[in-house]
């Protein structure tokens, strides 16, 4: 039995430029269950980051979420009815506990998503700072036993005394304003010493369990020091430090040459599975799409217009913008490369009805008055096209 | 993997290790200084005002020690008297001594320098990463007030604030910082606006940072260098403007060891006697020369800076 993970429901997003409201999403549906990894695909400017963006809820001014829902299953226990939680509706803080720690994204651009102050170690260490306090404050105290059971002098005992009993005084009570100031106080030097050593133990497990060899001499690098393929590793390590329900995976591999985004693939399908959480799989490349991705769905100007399981897909597309998609791949023994004619629309002022109506050889007179809905066409495989709803009439 | 081992001596070699590249850097940013002579003279003329200022009370020993920026006063004849054994540069109009004014004016140099630029600094960090990070309204309204100040002359500004504030010290200082942080603050906001479409913020939003934690942690560290180098060459400026301020007599109060007041003393004696017009030149060159190789120090000073802080010109 698999369980949703995440459900958007008719997910809305504009933005409002000096030009005009650009209508980036117009009520997206998507479903993302346990364990699976759902392939987002489409062009460039078809609303793939956008939808992205608004599940962590990170659109900014002049963007704004209109209206819809997106239903998310926390991993920890909380006060909701099942765990299950409408994000939008939640407050910024709240969103901000569920950022990097419940869901996470790895960006599109390594090199620019880390920044070039800070070590690898610092930006790792960062999500365990925010996330896991407790995990860390335990693990101090642990640490702090093992020295006192250590220690032979004994006013060195008596002082690892008193930061145990600060350290579990911090894990009782962790928003506490003493706890907060003891952060910034010239004597609290000591206390942040010991959580930034514990997190930095766990960056350098974490960059182990990605497989890269030699983590310990890593974690001292800054970013400029690393190679394309390792710095999109410490991006997913990043992505991947508190272990999130869901990950985000933002064309992940679109800057990497093709051996290095073979080994990034392997790369998060490994630790999907070790891991158990749920991918969606942004990308505009139908290659990669077929070797990660359980389920595909297809965007095209901010409407999902095709959902289905992958090979279905490819074997049996049904939307006349997936048809097109996949004829324009090039392979082996085809001498042209088909395009599909037309642009991508203005998404100011979209075409009414089916937005793919215009460029499409099957339009019928009603796909330029009626938005087609999302609807079940065959076993698991939601179609939005009026065309196949006239035909198998 | 023991890195963290508990024994004394592996916590040494760690910290040797995590030291290494921070102390290779800290190499490469002294030759750098080393290789370039005008990074060295500005230095040098720093650290040498640096220590005439600590040592004030012992290369002149003040004569009323309740009140040691008061200068002495060798009797009360206008005319300016030459250097002699007594006053090693002379007198200058009133009889005030030269030498101890320049030697404690070095202090009312760097409180001055140091004062102003620091809260100039902290209001315009604060006032520009608000206006550059949120935008819309908030930056609407701080840029307007910023503009507001930078259409008035900044001399012309600073007096009528002085005037109105009444004549001290403190107050010139204070009418130098509203002078003085719109352009700090404009600054920043330009660093900051670029700065935080950059990716990694976006990341930092993504892993649950807080706005406070995403501007001071991710967003001022890749965008305070300029304002950095601005102010260490400020702090000549901001000296020079005051010492105009004396200058006009809208400074310290008479008598106080002051630069720009002693060259203010020799408002009228820059020229001499008919037949003789140098006769007076120690009352305008020497405190003119400490203001001159003060603003010229701070400024070389702060052209090191750049070549060290900027990371394009670091490396090249």
């Amino acid at each position: 039995m698999t369980e949703k993970i995440l459900e958007i429901k008719e997910l809305k997003t504009n933005f409002y430029t000096y030009e005009g409201v650009v209508k980036a999403l117009d009520g997206i549906q998507l479903e993302v269950n346990q364990g699976e990894t759902v392939g987002l695909v489409g062009e460039t400017g078809c609303g793939k980051s956008v939808t992205s963006l608004s599940i962590l809820r990170l659109i900014l001014p002049p963007g704004r979420i209109e209206k819809g829902k997106i239903i998310f299953k926390l991993k920890q226990q909380s006060r909701f009815k099942d765990n299950y939680v409408d994000l939008l509706s939640q407050s910024e803080k709240f969103m901000r506990t569920i950022r990097g720690n419940e869901i996470s994204m790895i960006f599109q651009e390594a090199s620019s998503a880390l920044n070039p102050v800070y070590t690898v170690d610092e930006q790792i260490s960062e999500s365990f700072l925010l996330h896991q306090k407790s995990q860390l404050y335990q693990e101090a105290i642990r640490e702090i036993d093992q020295e006192i059971n250590q220690a032979r002098i004994s006013w060195k005992k008596r002082t690892l005394g008193l930061e145990k009993t600060i350290f579990q005084a911090l894990l009782n009570n962790q928003t506490s304003l003493p706890a907060k100031i003891l952060g910034f106080l010239p004597g609290g030097w000591k206390y942040r010493g010991r959580i930034k050593r514990q997190a930095r133990k766990k960056s350098i497990e974490i960059l182990a369990q990605l497989g890269i060899a030699n983590p310990e001499n890593i974690v001292d690098r800054y970013p400029h020091e690393l190679s394309g393929g390792m710095q999109q590793r410490v991006v997913i390590a990043m992505a991947l430090a508190c272990n999130p329900n869901l990950l985000i995976a933002d064309e992940p591999t679109s800057n990497l040459d093709v051996t290095i985004q073979a080994q990034i693939l392997d790369l998060i399908r490994d630790l999907k599975r070790k891991f158990k959480s749920s991918v969606l799989f942004i990308t505009h490349d139908l290659g990669v799409v077929a070797e990660m991705c359980d389920r595909v769905a297809v965007m095209y100007a901010g409407n999902i217009c095709e959902i289905a399981e992958v090979k279905e897909l490819f074997r049996n597309p049904l939307h006349p913008y997936t048809k097109a998609l996949l004829n324009a791949v090039p392979r082996g023994g085809k001498t042209k490369l088909e395009s599909i004619e037309g642009n991508v629309p203005n998404l100011i002022n979209p075409p009414s009805g089916c937005r793919f109506h215009p460029r499409c050889a099957l339009a019928l007179s009603v796909c330029s008055q009626v938005n087609p809905p999302l609807l079940e066409r065959a076993k698991e495989h939601f179609l939005a096209c009026h065309y196949y709803g006239e035909k198998n009439k | 993997m023991n890195f963290f081992s508990l024994s004394s001596k592996g916590k040494w070699e760690d910290l040797k290790k995590a030291t290494r590249p921070r102390l290779k850097e800290l190499k490469f940013s002294f030759n750098r200084i080393r290789k370039s002579p005008l990074s060295l003279v500005g230095f040098s003329l720093i650290i040498l005002f640096a220590l005439i200022a600590l040592m004030a009370p012992y290369l002149a020993p003040p004569k009323y020690p309740h009140n040691p920026y008061q200068i002495p006063r060798y009797g009360y004849s206008a005319t300016p008297k030459p250097p002699s054994q007594t006053n090693f540069f002379g007198t200058t109009e009133g009889q005030y001594d030269i030498y101890y004014g320049v030697v404690w004016g070095t202090r009312t140099a760097f409180r001055i320098g140091f004062m102003v630029v620091g809260t100039i600094l902290l209001i315009g960090i604060i006032l520009g990463s608000i206006s550059g990070y949120y935008g819309g309204v908030v930056d609407e309204i701080i840029m307007r007030v910023v503009d507001t100040f930078m259409s008035l002359p900044t001399l012309i500004l600073a007096m009528a604030l002085v005037t109105a504030l009444g004549h001290s010290l403190d107050n010139v200082m204070k009418a130098l910082i509203i002078v003085g942080w719109p352009a700090y603050a404009r600054l920043i906001r330009g660093d900051i606006l670029s700065v935080r479409e950059e990716q990694y913020v976006e990341a930092a939003r993504a892993v649950g940072c807080s706005d406070f934690f995403i501007i001071t942690k991710h967003v001022l560290p890749n965008a305070i260098y300029p304002l950095l180098i601005m102010a260490s060459l400020d702090i000549g400026a901001m000296v020079l403007t005051a010492a105009a301020l004396s200058f006009l007599g809208l400074g310290a109060p008479v008598g106080y060891a002051d630069w720009g007041q002693m060259i203010s003393f020799a408002r009228n004696w820059i020229v001499g006697p008919p037949g003789n017009p140098l006769a007076y030149w120690y009352t305008v060159a020497i405190p003119g020369l400490f203001i001159l190789l003060f603003v010229l120090g701070w400024n070389l000073l702060g052209d090191a800076f750049r070549d060290i802080l900027d990371p394009k010109l670091r490396r090249r």
